[in-house]
């Protein structure tokens, strides 16, 4: 790199926007499609890990018919992380942060100060961590009532009647 | 036919090069940089888009955005040489210079390009997420008219009698 490119990226640092400016980066700081490495990453990662939680409580419950519903209650889960990672992805495209790299006016692991859309983006995706959460939650509380009742409860009687509501819930608030 | 979109983006990409233009090493070339950013920032976002009618009508509206540049370039370029590297010069002019300075007023027309530009691609993100969230979603007329509107007010911003040729619009 040039001197005078260096020049320039310190100024574009110092001045301006935070960081300096994708255009303005050399090749190894430059931000990849995906999520990227830092703020959107770590977003993604922990809407996976709440549907994770959801899943590993699920296989542990006996095989049988609410089984199969919660699976199906765990899919739209999964449909839903697809989504919300896409709209990081979106996040990312718009505003990068990567932990690769100071370039882009953050230090590994710092929010980036971020503006416009990017910070609309973010809000929806705090919004729907919080109701992914609850929703895993309520998954997993079933799941523990399925374990603890057994292989026989779960076919018939007021429990299972009773989880099988709680499944209707679960789905008519999941779009 | 793709492909040629493809291409197109990836010709625009390269359009945005913040090096390309001759204007120093300081602000005027961070906020040269920062318009490029927004027009990098607009395609990346376009690029997360399904193939379809909508990223099409995006990708043309895109190609509007170097000729923005352009102006950009050129306002940089002559305040670079009106002011060397950075507009805070000016300060140390005479006192009997009218305020704001030459150099302070195009720095002004850029930073409100610059915010237009990004205001544009903030609009163009919100239809990814909107579609993103709705595949059917309808209701996205709003914000594609505010990106037009975005177009016009980065104009604007770029009409001064040295950002303007005719070509450029």
């Amino acid at each position: 790199m040039s001197a005078n490119r260096h020049v320039a990226q310190n100024v574009a640092a110092a001045y301006g926007l935070p960081g300096v400016p994708v255009s303005m980066r050399d090749e190894h700081d430059l931000p990849r499609t995906g999520v990227g490495t830092g703020h959107w990453a770590r977003r993604a990662r922990a809407l996976a890990t709440t549907v994770d939680r959801a899943r590993r409580a699920i296989d542990a419950t006996p095989p049988g018919g609410l089984r199969d519903e919660l699976d199906r209650v765990h899919d739209l889960l999964d449909r839903r992380l697809t989504r919300l990672t896409r709209i990081a992805e979106i996040g990312h495209a718009l505003q990068p942060d990567d932990d690769t790299t100071t370039k882009d006016g953050t230090h590994p692991g710092d929010r980036p100060l971020l503006r416009g859309a990017a910070i609309e983006i973010d809000q929806r995706l705090t919004t729907a961590a919080g109701h992914l959460s609850t929703l895993a939650t309520a998954v997993e509380r079933l799941a523990a009532t399925l374990a603890a009742s057994g292989p026989d409860a779960v076919v018939d009687g007021p429990e299972a009647a009773a989880v099988r509501a709680e499944l209707d819930t679960l789905r008519d608030g999941e779009g | 036919m793709g492909f040629f979109r493809w291409l197109r983006r990836r010709r625009r990409a390269r359009q945005a090069d913040a090096w390309a233009p001759d204007v120093g090493v300081g602000e005027w070339r961070t906020v040269y940089g920062e318009c490029c950013d927004a027009v990098v920032a607009y395609d990346r976002v376009v690029g997360t888009l399904d193939v379809g009618p909508l990223r099409d009508r995006l990708d043309d509206l895109g190609r509007q955005l170097p000729p923005l540049l352009g102006v950009a370039e050129r306002l940089c370029g002559v305040a670079e040489r009106v002011s060397p590297n950075t507009p805070r010069r000016a300060v140390d002019l005479p006192s009997d210079v009218p305020e704001p300075t030459p150099a302070a007023s195009v720095m002004e027309h850029l930073h409100g390009l610059r915010d237009a530009l990004w205001g544009i691609a903030d609009d163009a993100a919100r239809v990814a997420v909107r579609l993103r969230e709705n595949p059917a979603a309808t209701d996205i007329s709003a914000i594609l008219t505010s990106l037009g509107a975005g177009l016009a007010e980065a104009r604007r911003h770029g009409w001064t009698p040295i950002g303007h040729r005719p070509e450029s619009g």
